[in-house]
């Protein structure tokens, strides 16, 4: 064989297995994006349909706060009115005071456990979904930049967020596939 | 010449024949298929009838049961009695029956003893799934929210790591096209949150008949 012939061989063998070598080792590299986990929060269906069923049990409980509210100031004007007051009506007064109070605090916290648990519902389920758009998607690491320092910077290109948005809202409303 | 013709006579009724079992034979022809295969069908994931999504360990899974399939299921031999078979689907006809199934993945026994803080909490479970959550099922049809009319826990005292509710929600006419549905769970008893499990249209539009059941019909 010619040495320019043996030359031209060695070059191609060299390229293919420079390209194979780059192939291999840059499948090899872990597949890394990014999600806005704010934004992702914000734009997930369940966050708002719980947020209004939060705000509508909130509401009912307000009323219920506002009747004895009324009644109470009712009395009250009935007592500032009388200056012989009976007794029995003043303790009246004062059991419904003690009563609207109690309520509230009970309203208060029920509340914030109410939301608590709203909180912890939607993180349960939009992690799941997020894990199951890493696997089909083939991510081996998908990064929550909160704003926390955790992500300090990330290149645009790696933000996935509006895919994941529109993935897991899908997912919530009951779609198996993409 | 009379051996030709013998031949040909032959052909005509063979060739009909094979076109048909061919067609049968063809991925994805949705033709009449035997009691067996429309089953089989069914309740294979693929096919879309059944679809399952899962929220932590807790996976729900939906099965659409078609009023063939579940005499299928109930009778085992259709041709045992066609005229029974027809009485039944007209009493079933109002209705669309869906198997609720929940399991969790590491998980063996009953879900009733799913990761349990408290004793109670079992008791609350079973009293739970055998009437409350009832009220906690719905099925969106197109625009049509529908109330879970029929309900029944399947209790199976620990014998199988999966739970299964039997489910029948009003059917609706929906001309040509049946759209997507939903089925909305508001667990309240699992802390799974709200689950939705759609059932795509487009797999109940190509759903097969059934041999028997169009030979019954006719």
């Amino acid at each position: 064989m010619k040495p320019e012939r043996i030359n031209t061989v060695l070059i191609i063998i060299c390229m293919v297995l420079l390209v194979g070598g780059f192939w291999y080792f840059g499948s090899k590299q872990p597949k890394i994006a990014y999600v806005k986990t704010a934004m992702l929060y914000d734009g997930f269906d369940y966050k708002h349909e719980l947020e209004k069923k939060l705000e509508d049990t909130k509401y009912q409980r307000k009323a219920i706060l506002d009747s004895i509210l009324m009644q109470l100031q009712a009395l009250s004007e009935q007592l500032k009115a009388n200056k012989n007051n009976d007794p029995e009506k003043i303790e009246k007064f004062q059991q419904m005071r003690s009563q609207y109070l109690a309520k509230e605090k009970q309203f208060s916290e029920d509340n914030q456990a109410l939301a608590e648990k709203y909180s912890s519902d939607i993180w349960k389920q939009l992690n799941q979904y997020v894990t199951e758009y890493g696997h089909q998607h083939g991510f081996t690491y998908i990064f929550g930049a909160d704003g926390s320092g955790a992500l300090m910077a990330a290149s645009n290109d790696k933000d996935i967020t509006e895919d994941v948005k529109i993935f897991v809202n899908r997912r919530y409303n009951g779609k198996i596939s993409d | 010449m009379e051996k030709y013709l013998t031949d040909m006579r032959l052909l005509f009724w063979i060739l009909p024949l094979i076109l048909t079992a061919s067609c049968r034979q063809t991925p994805g022809w949705q033709d009449d298929l035997d009691p067996m295969e429309y089953v089989n069908w069914v309740e294979d994931m693929n096919n879309g009838l059944k679809v399952s999504k899962q929220i932590g360990n807790i996976r729900f899974t939906l099965q659409f049961k078609p009023l063939e399939y579940i005499i299928l299921k109930e009778n085992g031999n259709p041709d045992a009695g066609k005229e029974e078979i027809i009485k039944e689907m007209e009493q079933m006809k109002d209705m669309q029956y869906y198997t609720f199934t929940i399991s969790a993945d590491d998980h063996l026994s009953d879900i009733l003893k799913y990761n349990l803080n408290d004793p109670a909490d079992y008791y609350f479970r079973l009293n739970y799934f055998a009437s409350e959550m009832q009220d906690d099922l719905a099925l969106v049809e197109g625009t049509d929210t529908l109330r879970c009319l029929l309900f029944h826990y399947e209790r199976n005292y620990g014998l199988a790591p999966y739970t299964n509710f039997l489910l029948a929600f009003e059917k609706k006419e929906n001309g040509e096209e049946i759209p997507d549905r939903t089925l909305i769970f508001d667990d309240g008893a699992l802390n799974s949150g709200i689950v939705k499990i759609t059932i795509n249209g487009a797999a109940l539009n190509r759903m097969p008949k059934l041999f028997v059941t169009t030979m019954v019909r006719k």
